[in-house]
């Protein structure tokens, strides 16, 4: 048979936690890419084209199904392939993985697919722990009741993995199992629009499914909804039967997992452990990943540095280094964290104790909107936005995902730290709060505080507003435990790290590159006036070089696009109680929180790192009257809470567009927070002038 | 009595679903009308709970397995 050109289309289809993606990725390694599905979080893997001889062959990773009655309009896409028999990327293999320790289940899905017409094969994984409990199964005669290929793997232990990656270049076989027969409905529907024809029994039955508004609408959704709970009870009947021939269970060494479970849920421990290991992966974060992100900085500082003493001065070079290599720091610097909490986080998914922490955290987080998995996410929000942000994919309920993504930008970030450390080391005020607290102690514990409990009452407001479109009930498997797979960690990172890039890193660029134009550019001629005004002074050495590099940077930073963007804000922003100079600030922060400081530094004509100084220039500052300081405590306390709540951060927005694919949901995030930050400003503001 | 009303450590056999919008969902996860499951874990706030279903842990709420009506085996 010559195939030469036809690239074979192989499917892996299983339950959640049957270990197809371990055995997609020993297949695929990094020749991998993951295609989210438009218009919704569903994610499909596919393998680049593998050749083998003249076969080619392209592997597809289906999301996670229990059975292919969808629960919300999601899954509906993805079981698209296996339920529309015209889909363009149609299976011609499909390879059914199940979690051989618990076959029952993972069975159901299997004869629902035999059922659809597909030649199929059978991979009985996850073997070590069925050996372990003690379970025997006999695969000649699976084989020979299913009528297709069966073989038995560990993606963890690599036990028969060549079998598999010969498996996937083989032919499946059509299962002859009958384990329901559907009713006939091509006669009843023969006058509908839906041509029933071409289909074979279970494929119409689903079509007439899928589209219930075609065949009588709502009216049938009941009795559809019935016959498919008979199907299920059906199906389940046929494989007890099944099984009662194939498998046997020898009860003898009662599996660990039990064990860790009562110490993993206990009331105290349960939750010491999770407190340590949150504590552990928020320590790596924020202080080891620091390392390899200085570096990076350092690294494009000093490409930046030669560059600028290889190239004459004009427009191409301040592109070059203000622009093009700022913006790629800018990307690259949000790397070692996102690698380092993906480690983190496959390992606890892996291993299966993620699905703990979500049982003893369900509940309270319930009341704020979402669930026991939006902890990490939240807690990891405290370092950076975006990696937190990123990791609420393990959060299957698209709701609760959602809420998760909307209030985790509210935790302050790292980048918000050097904001608070400014304005607290300015803010006029001696003595002790309540007697006893040293106020800047107690105003940065407050700037966290208020993060924390307006992001839980976020969740509580969204969890009104967004509508449930998945299944409302709440049920999850407790997978065993397991050693997590080194391999299957550091692919996650990596393929995390390269979608990061792409995806939000395309956004966080070109933001900046129009960043570096609204700075360094200006209406008219004034910029060019006044700099050549300093090169006149400079000149006739009425001041020195250093002093006119500062005065240059100031006038440009006030006279570009973006000074007279804050200059325009500035009826905008006064309820709060800033003016222009904060104005441009905020818009040129908009790249990154932490660039206020050196933003502030700039108009007040202070080195960018010359943090002494800069203090000390605004903390002189005097407002109209001369007589009080200009950064008083209202203004200090107002903008520290602005920059606490507003979603102050381009490299957010774009994240969070990566990962709803939507400009809904970032438009929405930013629209909310930043009149909360500005309601909250001005609240604080006059309470406290 | 209610799946919800178990202890620790209790097997019953469930008889039916008061709700059929979960019925579906729970049938596909094995838990049928006549299997026998038994109640493993409680989360320390006393909700979800987790069940053994031949051999694998399944994790509810309450809110749902009040639902769910059981006979001790």
């Amino acid at each position: 048979m010559s195939r030469n050109d036809t690239i074979r289309r192989v499917y892996l289809v299983g339950n959640p936690n049957s270990g197809k993606s371990t055995l997609f990725n020993i297949i695929s390694g990094i020749k991998q890419k993951t295609s989210n599905v438009p218009g919704t979080t569903i994610e499909i893997r596919k393998s680049n084209v593998i050749k083998r001889g003249d076969e080619k062959i392209q592997i597809f990773d289906l999301p996670g199904l229990y059975s292919i009655n969808p629960t919300g309009e999601d899954e509906k896409i993805a079981c698209e392939p296996l339920l529309n028999p015209d889909h363009p990327d149609k299976p011609d293999h499909i390879i059914l993985v199940v979690d051989a320790s618990n076959i029952r289940r993972h069975l159901l899905l299997c004869t629902q697919v035999f059922d659809l017409g597909f030649p199929v094969s059978l991979v009985l994984n996850i073997s070590d722990i069925a050996d372990k409990k003690g379970i025997q199964i006999d695969v000649e005669r699976l084989e020979k009741e299913l009528g297709i290929k069966v073989i038995t793997t560990s993606a963890r232990t690599s036990k028969n993995l060549d079998q598999f990656k010969e498996l996937v270049f083989k032919d499946g076989f059509r299962s002859h199992f009958n384990s329901y027969t559907p009713p006939s409905l091509k006669d009843f529907f023969e006058n509908h629009e839906l041509d029933l024809n071409k289909y074979n029994d279970y494929q119409a039955l689903q079509m007439v499914y899928k589209n219930t508004e075609l065949v009588g609408g709502k009216a049938h959704q009941k009795i559809f909804e019935d016959q498919r709970s008979m199907e299920v009870i059906i199906r389940y009947k046929s494989i007890d039967k099944l099984l009662e021939k194939t498998f046997r269970k020898n009860d003898i060494n009662k599996h660990i997992s039990k064990k860790i479970d009562r110490l993993v849920t206990h009331p105290v421990w349960g939750y010491l452990i999770f407190l340590i290991i949150l504590l552990a992966i928020f320590e790596t974060i924020f202080k080891l990943a620091e390392i390899p992100m200085d570096l990076i900085e350092a690294t494009f500082g000093s490409v930046g540095e030669w560059l600028s003493s290889q190239m004459p001065d004009g427009t191409f070079k301040s592109l070059l280094i203000n622009g093009v290599l700022a913006g790629l720091s800018g990307v690259f610097v949000f790397i070692p964290q996102i690698v380092i909490l993906f480690a983190f986080l496959a390992i606890l998914e892996d291993s299966g104790y993620m699905a703990r922490v979500s049982f003893i955290l369900d509940k309270i987080m319930r009341k704020f909107g979402m669930n026991g998995r939006s902890v990490l996410p939240l807690i990891s929000g405290a370092a950076c936005a975006i990696p937190a942000i990123m990791s609420a994919r393990t959060i299957d309920n698209k709701k609760d995902r959602i809420i998760t993504i909307m209030v985790t930008p509210f935790i302050s970030c790292s980048a918000r730290l050097p904001v608070y450390i400014l304005l607290i080391s300015i803010i006029p005020f001696e003595g002790k709060i309540f007697g006893i607290f040293n106020h800047q102690g107690f105003l940065l514990m407050a700037m966290y505080m208020l993060g924390v409990i307006t992001s839980l009452v976020a969740g509580v407001v969204l969890s009104r507003f967004i509508k449930n479109t998945d299944y409302t009930g709440f049920y999850m498997e407790l997978p065993h435990y397991q050693v997590p797979r080194l391999k299957n960690i550091l692919l996650t990172c990596y393929s995390k790290a390269k979608s990061f890039v792409w995806e939000a890193g395309k956004i966080i660029f070109l933001v900046s590159i129009i960043l570096w134009f609204l700075t360094s550019y200006g209406p008219g001629n004034k910029m060019n006036e006044i700099k050549s005004e300093i090169s006149n002074k400079l000149h006739k050495k009425e001041i020195s070089r250093e002093e006119a590099k500062l005065l240059k940077a100031k006038h440009v930073q006030e006279y570009s696009y973006a000074g007279y963007f804050g200059k325009a804000i500035e009826p905008l922003i006064e309820p709060m109680g800033f003016d222009w100079r904060i104005g441009i600030s905020l818009i040129t922060s908009f790249i990154a929180r932490e660039v206020f400081v050196g933003s502030m530094a700039t108009i007040y004509g202070a080195g960018q790192d010359d943090f002494v100084n800069i203090r000390k220039k605004m903390k002189e500052d005097r407002d109209e009257s001369g007589m009080r300081p200009k950064f008083s405590i209202a203004i200090c306390l107002s903008l520290m809470v602005f920059y606490a709540l507003a979603l102050q951060c381009a490299s957010t927005i774009a994240v969070v567009y990566k990962e709803t694919r939507t400009w809904k949901w970032p438009a929405l995030q930013f629209i909310l927070m930043s009149l909360t930050a500005y309601i909250a400003s001005w609240i604080v503001f006059n309470i406290f002038r | 009595m209610k799946l919800s009303d178990l202890k620790i450590g209790q097997s019953a056999e469930i008889l039916s679903f008061e709700k059929d919008e979960i019925k579906l969902r729970f049938y596909e996860m094995g838990c049928l009308p006549g299997e026998n499951v038994k109640l493993e874990l409680v989360a320390p706030l006393g909700d979800p709970i987790a069940i053994d279903i031949r051999g694998y842990l399944l994790s509810l709420r309450k809110n749902d397995a009040k639902h769910i009506l059981v006979k001790l085996s």
